[in-house]
């Protein structure tokens, strides 16, 4: 007994007869490995951090890790579970012929060995090679021309090995408790024993329809972008810990509702149906639990990047003139020169100019609430702060002819936030009353909008010398001048050449007026073919890492699905083998089967549209903030995803049903 | 008319790969009477299971027919199959064949449930008095991982009978019993049979077999001997069985 060729020989006849789920796990682990060896070594690499957008890709693909480690370790144990569950009859024979649980657990520690090597070298190995199609993607998304070939830095393979050798030995331990804690009786019988329903099911139904209500609730009350993405999160927490508790719930009072209305449960399409349920029905909404939330998390990333992806113009349309400058500081006198500057580089470049617009403003932040510390130079809470961009009336004036000048004293004023000013406001250090509230200054305000408290106030330039004087802390006393025009189509490098001459220009000529107050001069500048070459860059990286990440879990998905059916399969084949010897026909065991599947499948989809539905709001407030406001975009392309999804779903589930019938009719 | 016709059955079984084949039945002829209670013995791997399969056309013979009421029953399609044996059989399992997702109740309601012309309260009405001449009345909502295996085979029995079947097929059905439960069941199968119950039951239980009237000897395939228990009482036909069968097993000539 003590020959370690005999373990080792009495492992590998185990995993051979095993093979049928044993394999599925090597490769649904393997896939894993791969997965994960890509994101890492993409985010790690110094190639393409060094391309023009790769920064962006590397950092929302290393935010992508994090929730793909997570993924990996669940997805593993959960596969893991089924592969267990369908041993346990085998562990209890060993133990009763008389292997010892201490050479049992030799025997498995060799085999998970064995696992965990196979899989990671085939995981690794594969996944250098894949790299390096990402890479080639990835090359062609940025519209870059492959130069240098992909550098994969060392540590990424150790780190990777390390973590999925830690995931293994902990598939090691669980099953090992399995076999420790459990007596060979009980074992024996593996899956003979139904599952019994849980006592305080009230209570579960009431925590998981509070818990869905608040997910719900959050996600559709949400008003603002800034707020979106913190309660993003917690909302998806709630949620998923709410269908747990409610598909929990829901399958055991379902299933007992069923067995107590007799005349529905003694039908032959039911009858064995709905016991089989009941024999499982924990273990059952678990599964269908997951299948929901891999299936919401798979349809609302799809959903949104690709609305973003597709939505890319749009972001680019809202932002007003082609483009934009902001120097600081600028005084009246300082206005002409800036404009010949402008026109001179232009024309070097043969650009045309038109609808030119420029006007002068100075930004204030002060408090919320009283003892918040307000926004001042890079310093404090932006979201704690009210946010004024004040613009002398002398410089509105030639823009909106047709409006009112203000009295001293008084000011006008635009809110994007949507909130209204009290008439008499003080806030800002000496009293002014709001007269009038526009409607819309649209090549004024640009991109703050919405996402914070944000008002902009005009008034007659000597009330603006006031308030500088009053200076309260956050007073930027500077005044910038902001520019906008219309260049018609350049390209990037014209743009880029524009925008960088014009900014060093001005900011040459504005240093050398030697002016006692001159600190620093502060120039901003952009062009709508730099923004959109970003946008490609930020959308693009956004939408690779949602198909990774999705890709990812619909592998999980269709494994999880695929165990399921089979593992049922499995349990169920001796039931139906006993049903037809008492007199049930093929005919009949096949409709009882689609009852089952129908039910059991469907269920999930179904519920995963409603969460889809209900992360709406709070999804198109997080993609605000991205710049995508088109919400009939984002309902047309979620309902497409959507329907897509289910197309797909129809599919694995046609298959994975053929699976199930074929395990049910093989021979015992 | 015979209820049950056998002719000249065969049965070969060929391992999975074809390597070696099992002469399970050779050419076994026989037949059973309306109300008759017939036992089949013989020696374990004799082939009795395989025989009563063939006769619930759960399994074919490799040839010879199967008549029932005159009927080869080869010539039903699957589907027919299943609604004759749902109407016409009770077959008491050797290893039981219980479901474990079924409760004692739901998987002795399943010949009827499957049948799908009885009202529950019809089911209830009919397993009332089936289990309490079982004694597992107070079981019936247990499932059968928690009952001991004499309890199982009662449970089983009560399934087979539950839709009054005009041929009750039992494979060892008093195997796991003790004396007294085996005392019960075969009282209950003598007043069934007295009713009009046609049995056919293979048992080694020379005390099982006393209780039947006609007993069949299947040895190495081919029926062997039969005896007629006539007039004779039970403790004569008891002695009768115990001779007949120490002549087989030496093998002596009948
Ligand atoms: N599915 C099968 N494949 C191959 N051989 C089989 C199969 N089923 C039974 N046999 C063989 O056929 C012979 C008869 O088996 P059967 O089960 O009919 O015996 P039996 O008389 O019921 O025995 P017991 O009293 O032990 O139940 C045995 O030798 C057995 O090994
Ligand atoms: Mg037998």
């Amino acid at each position: 007994m003590k020959h370690p060729a005999f373990y080792t020989r009495l492992t590998f006849s185990s995993l051979k007869r095993n093979m049928s789920a044993w394999l599925p796990y090597l490769l649904s682990v393997t896939g894993t490995v791969i997965m994960l060896l890509i994101m890492r070594a993409l985010s790690a690499s110094p190639t393409l951090e060094e391309l023009y957008g790769g920064r962006t890709i590397q950092r929302t693909l290393s935010m992508g890790v994090m929730v793909a480690q997570l993924f990996a370790v669940i997805f593993i144990l959960y596969t893991h579970s089924f592969l267990l569950k369908r041993r346990r009859q085998e562990f209890g024979l060993f133990t009763v012929l008389g292997l010892e649980k201490r050479h049992l657990g030799r025997v498995l520690a060799i085999e998970t060995l064995f696992t965990a090597l196979l899989s990671t070298a085939l995981g690794l190995l594969l996944g250098a090679l894949l790299c390096k199609l990402m890479y080639l993607m990835i090359l062609r998304l940025l519209g870059a021309a492959p130069q240098t070939p992909l550098a994969i830095p060392a540590d990424v393979y150790l780190k990777t090995a390390l973590e999925f050798l830690i995931i293994h030995a902990l598939t090691l331990v669980i099953t090992l408790r399995q076999v420790h804690t459990n007596n060979p009786i009980e074992l024996l019988r593996g899956g003979a024993q139904g599952e019994k329903p849980m006592r305080n099911r009230r209570v579960l139904a009431v925590i998981g329809l509070g818990l869905l209500a608040a997910g719900y609730a959050l996600s559709l009350t949400v008003q603002n972008a800034m707020q979106s993405i913190g309660t993003f999160f917690l909302a998806v927490l709630l949620v998923i810990l709410g269908t747990y508790a409610l598909f929990l719930w829901g399958s055991v009072a379902g299933l007992k509702a069923m067995q107590g209305n007799k005349k529905f449960y003694y039908q032959a399409k039911n009858f064995p149906v709905v016991a089989g349920m009941v024999h499982r029905m924990k273990r059952n909404a678990v599964g269908l639990a997951t299948i929901c939330i891999l299936s919401t998390m798979v349809l609302v990333m799809v959903a949104a990047t690709g609305s973003l992806f597709l939505g890319r113009e749009d972001a680019l349309l809202s932002r007003g003139r082609d483009a934009r400058f902001t120097f600081i500081p600028v005084e009246k006198d300082d206005v002409p020169p800036v404009w010949n500057i402008i026109r001179k580089e232009a024309e070097k470049l043969n650009i045309p100019l038109s609808g030119e617009a420029g006007y002068r403003n100075a930004e204030m932040y002060v408090p919320r609430e009283e003892g918040q510390a307000a926004y001042q130079e890079g310093e404090g809470n932006l979201f704690q702060s009210i946010s004024f961009t004040l613009v002398p009336w002398e410089d509105f004036a030639p823009l909106y002819p047709k409006e009112q000048a203000p009295a001293p004293g008084e000011a006008l004023y635009f809110s994007a936030y949507g909130k209204d000013l009290p008439d008499q406001y003080d806030k800002m250090g000496i009293p002014l009353r709001m007269v009038r509230r526009l409607e819309a200054i649209k090549p004024l305000d640009e991109e703050r909008q919405a996402l914070m408290e944000t008002y902009t106030v005009i008034l007659l330039e000597e009330d603006l010398g006031a308030l500088g004087r009053a200076a309260p802390d956050g007073f930027a006393a500077d005044l910038r001048y902001n520019v906008s025009f219309d260049t018609g189509d350049v390209d990037t490098q014209e743009a880029w050449t524009l925008v960088n001459n014009t900014q060093n220009k001005v900011a040459a000529f504005l240093m050398d007026k030697a002016l006692p107050l001159r600190g620093k001069t502060t120039t901003f500048g952009s062009h709508v073919a730099l923004e959109r070459a970003d946008f490609n860059a930020m959308y693009g990286g956004l939408l690779f890492v949602a198909v990774f990440l999705g890709a990812l879990f619909i592998m999980a998905l269709v494994l999880i699905i695929y165990y399921k059916q089979v593992s049922e399969g499995y349990e169920d084949r001796q039931g139906f083998r006993i049903m037809r010897k008492v007199g049930m026909s093929d005919e009949e065991v096949r409709a009882a089967i689609k009852s089952q599947v129908l039910l059991v499948f469907f269920l999930p989809l179904l519920m995963a549209g409603l969460h889809m539905l209900a992360a709406f709001n709070i999804t198109l407030k997080v993609l605000e903030m991205l710049m995508l406001t088109n919400a009939g975009l984002f309902a047309l392309v979620s309902l497409g995803t959507f329907l897509l999804f289910a197309l797909f779903y129809l599919a694995v589930y046609l298959k994975t049903t053929g699976s199930y019938y074929k395990v049910v009719n093989s021979a015992v | 008319m015979a209820i049950l016709d056998v002719q000249n059955i065969k049965k070969v079984y060929t391992t999975r790969f074809g390597a070696s084949k099992v002469q399970a039945l050779s050419d076994i002829s026989f037949s059973v009477e309306e109300r008759e209670f017939v036992a089949i013995m013989g020696e374990s791997g004799s082939g009795k299971t395989t025989l009563l399969n063939i006769l619930a056309a759960l399994d074919k013979p490799t040839s010879g027919e199967v008549l029932l009421d005159g009927k080869p029953i080869s010539s039903l399609t699957d589907k027919e199959l299943s609604g004759f044996r749902r109407q016409n059989l009770g077959f008491v399992f050797q290893d039981f064949n219980l479901l474990d997702t079924f409760t004692l109740r739901d998987n002795i309601y399943l010949p009827l449930v499957l049948a799908g012309d009885v009202s529950p309260a019809d089911m209830a009405q009919r397993i009332e008095p089936l289990s309490q001449n079982l004694g597992i009345q107070k079981l019936l909502d247990k499932y059968p991982y928690e009952v001991s295996g004499g309890e199982k085979q009662r449970a089983a029995v009560a399934r087979a009978m539950i839709t009054g079947p005009r041929l009750l097929l039992a494979d060892e059905p008093t195997g796991a019993l003790d004396s007294r439960a085996t005392e019960g069941l075969l009282n209950i199968f003598d007043e069934v049979n007295r009713q009009g119950q046609t049995i056919l039951m293979v048992t080694h239980s020379v005390k099982a077999a006393s209780y039947a009237r006609r007993i069949l000897f299947i040895k190495d395939g081919t029926l062997f001997h039969q005896l007629y228990r006539g007039d004779m009482h039970q403790n004569a036909f008891y002695q009768k069985i115990t001779d007949a069968l120490s002549a087989l097993m030496t093998g002596g000539a009948q």
